[in-house]
């Protein structure tokens, strides 16, 4: 209040002033007719750009809100649209599957790991939908590992970034064959052994299942030759592969189904028994 | 009450009744005289004692305006000229002072000063007086022109007058 006495001691004509024009504008614009109409105009003007200002304030607004309700469309849209691609795919690999004799179970990733020595996968797909140990698992670009628990409705993989690992593998279009297994460094990169030395490898060669390993069918890529090294005294090949796979960032994979499995097993039981 | 106070009072009541008896019959139709409307009554504000508050003088130059205007029935028109140039004189004065000073108990008159100093003094007041007057009779800046040219010919006219006034009267303190 002493501030706002002393401000207006201080600055008091100039307030004065200031009212004593007010009353003076006041006045010309409404008993003076052509300030009035100027007046009227400007401040016309002027309104009605405050109020498109507001209007484009509330419409923005009122997108942002949309867009909100919209990104739960969205969001509910690409699951659904997951699923179903994932259905789609199932269903189109069965088809591709057919004559290799393996069905395919779609699963989504729910845990991975690729930086310890023995590396897991779980997944959201279990005993209930038909998932049994030793069954293989896929993705879209190359090999993921082999089923080893499963519960009722998820499954553990042993990924083939584990030390046992081990996946039967061939050069494409040469028969001879290998164990692929992970020496625990680099996720990447995997070694194909025991490939005689009097096979032809080079460097670029793409590497496939053999289909020996029976959770895997025959010619499926799962990677590059990146390099050939022959220890002293060995009779193999040490291939450093390249994998296609990035088994870092696993989404989707798909379980393969033997149907024959049982047929062939009590066969080698069999050839056990004797 | 003083004997300061009442020539002031005269002054006041006298350039009213010159504006308005006098002045408001100036108005031409056409050609350069069209933009001649002078104007007397602010030379009361210009001639107010020095040492005068500024709200009172801005309140007199509201009082002398609100009788201008509701006589030329232009109301805030003359009111709103009057008050900026009341309110504006102590800058002018300030802007205007002589290497003596001012002896503020006296009007910034021509006896005090210099016919000279008075004025240029007079004039700058006219102006500022006639072109805020001419922007609240336009009211909008695209009238800028009008604006300028009926300023200019007013305060041709009222500048004269304001000699002529100096010369006849001489005022005093």
């Amino acid at each position: 209040m002493r501030n706002l006495i002393l401000y207006l001691l201080r600055y008091g004509s100039f307030v004065l002033f200031l009212f004593l024009e007010g009353i003076c504008i006041f006045m010309l614009v409404n008993y003076n007719e052509s300030q009035k109409e100027i007046f009227l105009n400007s401040s016309g003007n002027l309104n009605g750009r405050v109020n498109s200002f507001t209007h484009r304030v509330g419409e923005i607004y009122g997108a942002h809100r949309e867009l909100d309700s919209l990104a739960e469309v969205v969001r509910d849209l690409r699951t659904q649209n997951l699923y179903l691609v994932s259905v789609l795919e199932e269903n189109a690999l069965d088809t591709m599957a057919l004559d290799t004799g393996f069905t395919y179970h779609a699963a989504r990733v729910i845990q991975n790991s690729i930086n310890r020595s023995n590396n897991f996968i779980t997944i959201n797909r279990g005993a209930n939908q038909g998932i049994k140990p030793r069954m293989g698992v896929v993705s879209d670009n190359g090999i993921v590992g082999v089923i080893r628990d499963v519960s009722s409705n998820f499954s553990t993989i042993m990924s083939i970034l584990h030390r046992q690992s081990q996946v039967s593998c061939k050069i494409k279009n040469v028969a001879f064959f290998g164990n692929l297994k992970w020496q625990g460094l680099d996720p990447d990169i995997v070694f194909l052994e025991d490939i005689p030395k009097h096979a032809s490898v080079s460097v670029g060669d793409t590497i496939q299942t053999s289909g020996y390993s029976r959770h895997f069918p025959a010619g499926l890529d799962v990677g590059k030759v990146k390099d050939v090294t022959l220890s002293q005294g060995s009779n193999s090949y040490t291939i450093e592969v390249d994998l296609f796979n990035d088994m870092s960032n696993l989404e989707v994979v798909y379980i393969l189904e033997d149907e024959q499995i049982e047929e062939l097993d009590s066969l080698i039981t069999m050839i056990k028994d004797e | 009450m003083n004997s300061n106070t009442l020539p002031h009072i005269f002054r006041f009541l006298g350039l009213f009744i010159a504006q308005i008896l006098v002045l408001q019959n100036i108005e031409f139709d056409r050609g350069v005289l069209s933009y001649v409307h002078p104007m007397i009554y602010p030379l009361f504000i210009i001639l107010l004692p020095i040492k005068t508050p500024v709200p009172l003088v801005t309140a007199l130059g509201f009082l002398m305006g609100l009788m201008i205007d509701y006589v030329y029935s232009s109301f805030g028109m003359h009111a709103g000229a009057a008050v900026f140039v009341a309110y504006t004189r102590t800058f002018v004065l300030n802007f205007m002072e002589p290497r003596g000073g001012y002896n503020v108990s006296y009007s910034p008159n021509a006896k005090r000063y210099s016919i000279r100093w008075f004025l240029q003094y007079s004039a700058i007041m006219l102006f500022l007086h006639h072109v805020f007057y001419f922007s609240l009779q336009f009211f909008a800046p695209v009238y800028i022109v009008p604006i300028l040219l009926n300023t200019l010919g007013s305060l041709i006219v009222s500048f004269l007058l304001v000699g002529f006034f100096q010369i006849v009267f001489d005022p005093q303190d």
